[in-house]
């Protein structure tokens, strides 16, 4: 405890003048010679104690009441554990969760309300450290005025924000600190999954909203970061901040109906799986209304590289959505911006709008590798079939996939060149195996650990069974989804059975009124003894494409490897599927889907942009010609535009790896562009569609939350503040002092009252009106 | 002393005018034929008027009233409160105590009574019976009671109770009795006294004497009571914490006194100092005429 005026508490003292009086007064006293003496003797010995007990409170009332006010007058500080010695510097850590709800109208602007307030309440000599959570690296430390300027230009448009991992890295950068007295202040709007590791993702695909997996640990974890406060020297106290409780009075004095709720866009999709020069591609999205008010009337535009494609009007009924989708065929290939944005004001600006990087590609190139010499017919079956398959319907050279044919040794060659050199103007797409006998036959030099190694990075390879396959040297690997048995001629021809919804692109083929899947008749299969009746729920991470109608796999897919695996081969002797018209388009999405698998990646705000030489390479093949020398690494000097616009020079991390680009708190478009490319690229830095529901944590969760973490919870500026100052400066606490005194004051006035004007009760007519015997009539 | 009780007396009976017819009843009685040897002055000659006949107007038989006064000399009538009204005549330290205000009364009722041709007595008592004046009508003494009232008194230490239990020797056969005291003793035992003296044919009227200080114990500060009885007790107190206790106290007391003389059909007169003396001069008067009056008719239910 301290004392602002501390002179003044020797004023207590004086405590002693009512205890002299009590004293000085306790052998002063009147004598009254009394008749009635035998009525006060037996009253006597019963008050005599009550007596006594009276006036020693009355005695302590009267001495506590000038040491409450000496007291009082001298302003006394009292402080908790934790906090500073009054003046000593602090070292603020702020953490701040930048993510996009937190840029909802209200919230941000409370936020910043909040934290100047305090940084403008610190001294000179304090320090702050600002932890952001879509930035990597806790801030140096800085004075209270730079931070406010830190403070304000946070784009408040992150991903989703672990609180977990924000206050652990606040916990961390308490160790950058300079001085000992440290204090954190974790500020977020405490979004509802804010403290679970992942966060939902909207799934066009399913047609559902994914669950989130819930952490139960974020408890405990917070208690562990707790016991790592509490052992450093002095102990760090903890505050949250929680914007969002603010948003109730927001809504109130929200003028604007519109801006009360917040409309959102959600990812795009793409749903042709690979786009390609003069192939129409479908692009989906979803707007979704999280108001309890109709949107009115939207305008939804998308763009395509800063050109109008379409245009689409739509009206939301509250908490509702609706699918937008926009067609397009590119007319050349390359990566393209795509832009959906929708007119309308609402509380978060930035999911207003959503981007998307659609790569096209020329055409769809697939190797055919057959272990059997061209000159063998009975072989050629197969790979004609599948060949005429893929092309069908298209002019020749015109068709969107190119097939290549490899022998095996062939495709060694192929393989022992493509690792070795960086040029991937001979990149294929997709590559199938036809009947090939053994991994030895496709391994450069006979090393199975070369093909081995090759598989690692390879695009995506279909593995169709043949009488020439030795199962005995594939399963000596462990490469293919299935272990290989004997090839079995069936008893009795049996069909194809609909497509499992785990491959979902087949589903229009099965749904269709004639049934294409059961016009085709197995006649010969692999039995794959670990594989068939493979569980589609998912047992393991293989997946069953297609089977037959008495449950036996067909095709297996691995989407680990990315290696398709056929049970039959392509040719008419194993089955009739050659045969029949369902082999055009089901081989046909087979390679377009695993084609286009993967595509552009996109990263959170804040998260850096890598590029690989393969990247600057496929941009390199789209525009130059095959041949062209080795290009110099080094001396590549990468511009990166931001979706702001500015321009900003790529470090490459090293030459040998690739660049790296960190300066991404922006969401949007990023084109990288060097004199070597013809195209820019194109990465994509999203945030989740997560970010802009506004919910909040329920207050129970965030209060065992908070109490693991040891943490108080502040709403507004003024609890912030003061909490802050209590644990710096302590409690004054001359207001319930005073009150003390006051009510000492009154007690002692009532008692006294109460002693001198008692009431006293009349006497009763009995005894005042004398009595008179009845006298005889 | 004298003074004061004519001054209360005349000050009482100011403005009236009525005869006193000494040795003679005024109470009527009755009519009966006239007898020769009658005194003519007694024949009712509106009745002779009316009826022709001769009627003798036949009075009650003179009773002249015996009064014995009891005065209580104990240490508690010493008692002097501020309120007390001034009897400067015959207080001693410029306080007029409760036994000064019993003297003042006690002679004002002797004059009132021995004016009356009222044979009046005297007892003065405190732990025992001191100064004993049989009942006499002779007007010469007034001054011999007023001599032994006016006498200095030792105070001290009473029992109320023996000194009743031993009165009625000392008594006459019938008469009134008239008790001046505070009452200030164990009222179980006062009432038992009370009852032997009923049965020897007293009316009693006590007129309890206190001061006002003892009815509503006017104090507040520190204390130290000292007994008037026995000086050497003491005890220092809280008056104000005593006070609710005291009044209860002397409420329950005093309530038993008047429920004993109840019982017994014995006057109780509550008196304080405070009030005029003559207006407990006129209670007495008042009182005594009722018993006169209640005598009478018990006379003549005797017949």
């Amino acid at each position: 405890m301290t004392w602002l005026n501390a002179l003044m508490a020797t004023a207590s003292l004086s405590f002693v003048v009512p205890l002299a009086i009590h004293l000085l007064y306790r052998n002063r006293f009147r004598t009254v010679d009394w008749g009635a003496m035998f009525l006060i003797k037996d009253l006597v010995q019963t008050n005599r104690r009550s007596m006594r007990w009276q006036q020693w409170i009355l005695l302590l009332i009267r001495c506590a009441i000038p040491v409450l006010l000496a007291l009082a007058m001298a302003r006394p500080l009292v402080s908790s554990l934790q906090s500073a010695a009054g003046t000593a510097p602090l070292s603020l850590i702020l953490a701040i969760d930048d993510s996009r709800s937190m840029s909802a109208t209200g919230r941000r602007e409370n936020l910043l309300a909040s934290l100047n307030a305090l940084l403008e309440s610190l001294s000179s000599g304090d320090e702050v450290i600002l932890v952001a959570a879509s930035q990597p690296e806790a801030s140096l430390t800085m004075s209270a005025s730079r931070a406010q300027v830190k403070l304000s230009e946070l784009p408040f448009d992150s991903g989703p924000c672990d609180l977990v991992v924000l206050m652990s890295r606040a916990v961390d950068a308490c160790s950058d600190a300079t001085y000992p007295h440290r204090k954190i202040i974790l500020a977020s709007d405490f979004q509802d999954d804010a403290d679970q590791v992942e966060v939902a993702e909207l799934s066009l695909d399913q047609g559902s909203q994914a669950q989130p997996s819930t952490s139960n640990g974020a408890v405990s974890r917070f208690g562990e970061l707790r016991s790592r406060l509490d052992q450093m020297n002095p102990a760090v106290g903890v505050d949250w901040l929680a914007v969002g409780n603010q948003d109730a009075s927001t809504k109130k004095s929200a003028s604007d109906q519109t801006a009360v709720g917040n409309i959102s866009i959600a990812p795009l999709v793409q749903k042709t799986p690979v786009a390609l020069v003069g192939q129409p591609v479908t692009l989906l999205s979803r707007v979704m209304n999280h108001s309890d008010r109709d949107t009115g009337t939207l305008q939804c535009r998308w763009t395509i590289d800063d050109a109008l494609v379409s245009e689409q009007t739509l009206r939301l009924e509250p908490n509702r959505w609706q699918t937008v989708q926009c067609e397009y065929t590119p007319s050349q290939a390359g990566n393209s911006s795509v832009r959906v944005d929708c007119q309308v004001v609402d509380r978060i600006a930035a999911d207003n709008r959503r981007h998307m990087v659609l790569s096209v590609a020329p055409t769809v190139r697939v190797g055919m590798v057959s272990s059997v010499p061209n000159e063998k017919l009975q072989s050629l079956a197969a790979v004609e079939f599948l060949q005429l398959a893929l092309t069908l319907g298209a002019k020749p050279n015109e068709s969107p996939i190119q097939v290549e044919r490899f022998s095996p040794r062939q495709f060694q060659r192929w393989v022992e060149k493509s690792t070795s050199s960086s040029d991937h103007t001979e990149a294929f797409d997709c590559w199938f195996w036809l009947n090939v006998a053994s991994p030895q036959q496709m391994a450069p030099r006979g090393q199975v650990a070369l093909l081995e190694d090759w598989m690692r990075n390879a695009p995506p390879v279909v593995f169709v069974d043949g009488d020439q396959v030795r199962s005995e040297d594939w399963n000596a690997i462990d490469l293919l989804p299935a272990k290989l048995g004997n090839r079995i001629r069936l008893d009795s021809e049996t069909s194809l059975a609909m497509p499992d919804r785990r491959y979902s692109v087949w589903q229009n083929l099965a749904n269709a009124d004639d049934d294409l899947f059961a016009s085709v008749q197995i006649k010969r299969r692999r039995v794959w003894p670990d594989a068939d009746r493979t569980d589609a729920s998912g047992t393991d991470d293989r997946q069953m494409w297609l089977s037959s109608i008495t449950g036996d796999a067909v095709i297996v897919h691995d989407p680990t490897t990315k290696i398709t695996q056929f049970a039959i081969s392509c040719d008419d002797q194993d089955s009739t599927l050659p045969l029949r018209p369902v082999c055009v388009p089901i081989l046909q999405q087979l390679v377009y889907d695993l084609s286009g698998r993967g595509g552009v990646s996109k990263v959170l705000p804040g998260e850096a942009i890598r590029l690989e030489r393969s990247d600057i390479a496929e941009s390199r093949a789209m525009e130059i010609e095959s041949g062209t020398s080795e290009p110099n690494w080094q001396s590549m000097a990468l511009m990166a535009t931001d979706p702001l616009g500015r321009s900003i020079l790529v470090e490459p991390l090293t030459a040998e790896t690739g660049w790296h680009f960190d300066d991404t708190l922006v969401s949007g478009v990023y084109q990288f562009d060097a004199p070597e490319l013809r195209s820019p690229i194109l990465r994509l830095v999203d945030v989740p569609a997560s970010e802009s529901t506004l919910g909040i944590m329920p207050e129970e969760r965030r209060d065992a939350l908070a109490e693991a973490a040891g943490a108080r919870q502040c709403d507004d500026a003024e609890t912030l503040l003061a909490a802050t100052e209590l644990d710096r400066y302590g409690r004054e606490i001359w207001r319930p002092l005073m009150m003390a005194t006051l009510a000492l004051l009154i007690i002692e006035l009532l008692w006294q009252q109460r002693r001198s004007i008692r009431p006293v009760a009349p006497m009763s007519d009995t005894t005042r009106v004398s009595s008179q015997p009845e006298v005889a009539a | 002393m004298q003074i004061v009780a004519r001054e209360s007396v005349e000050g009482l009976t100011a403005g009236r005018h009525r005869s006193i017819h000494q040795g003679s009843s005024i109470e009527f009685r009755e009519h009966r034929p006239y007898v020769p040897g009658d005194d003519l002055k007694d024949i009712d000659w509106k009745v002779y008027g009316k009826s022709d006949r001769l009627y003798v107007r036949q009075f009650e038989d003179e009773t002249n009233l015996q009064c014995t006064i009891m005065i209580d000399r104990s240490g508690s009538m010493n008692y002097a409160g501020e309120r007390a009204v001034n009897l400067s005549a015959v207080t001693r330290e410029g306080k007029t105590s409760k036994q000064d205000y019993a003297t003042a009364l006690a002679a004002a009722i002797a004059y009132a009574l021995l004016s009356k041709q009222d044979a009046v007595g005297l007892l003065t008592f405190d732990t025992r019976i001191r100064d004993s004046l049989p009942p006499r009508t002779r007007s010469s003494h007034l001054h011999a009671l007023l001599s032994v009232l006016a006498a200095a008194h030792r105070g001290g230490e009473t029992e109320l109770a023996d000194v009743l239990a031993a009165a009625p020797a000392k008594l006459p056969r019938r008469g009134i009795t008239v008790l001046l005291t505070d009452g200030f003793g164990d009222v179980s035992a006062i009432g038992q006294s009370l009852a032997a003296m009923r049965s020897r044919k007293q009316d009693v009227m006590i007129m309890q004497i206190l001061d006002r200080d003892e009815i509503d114990f006017p104090f507040n500060d520190r204390i130290e009571f000292r007994d008037l009885e026995r000086p050497d007790q003491r005890e220092l107190v809280d008056a104000r914490s005593l006070k609710e206790s005291y009044l209860e106290s002397i409420r329950r007391h005093n309530a038993a006194l008047v429920s004993i003389c109840n019982q017994r059909r014995i006057d109780h007169v509550m008196l304080t100092t405070d009030e005029p003396l003559v207006d407990a001069l006129a209670t007495f008067l008042h009182r005594r005429r009722a018993l006169i009056v209640g005598r009478g008719a018990f006379a003549r239910g005797g017949r």
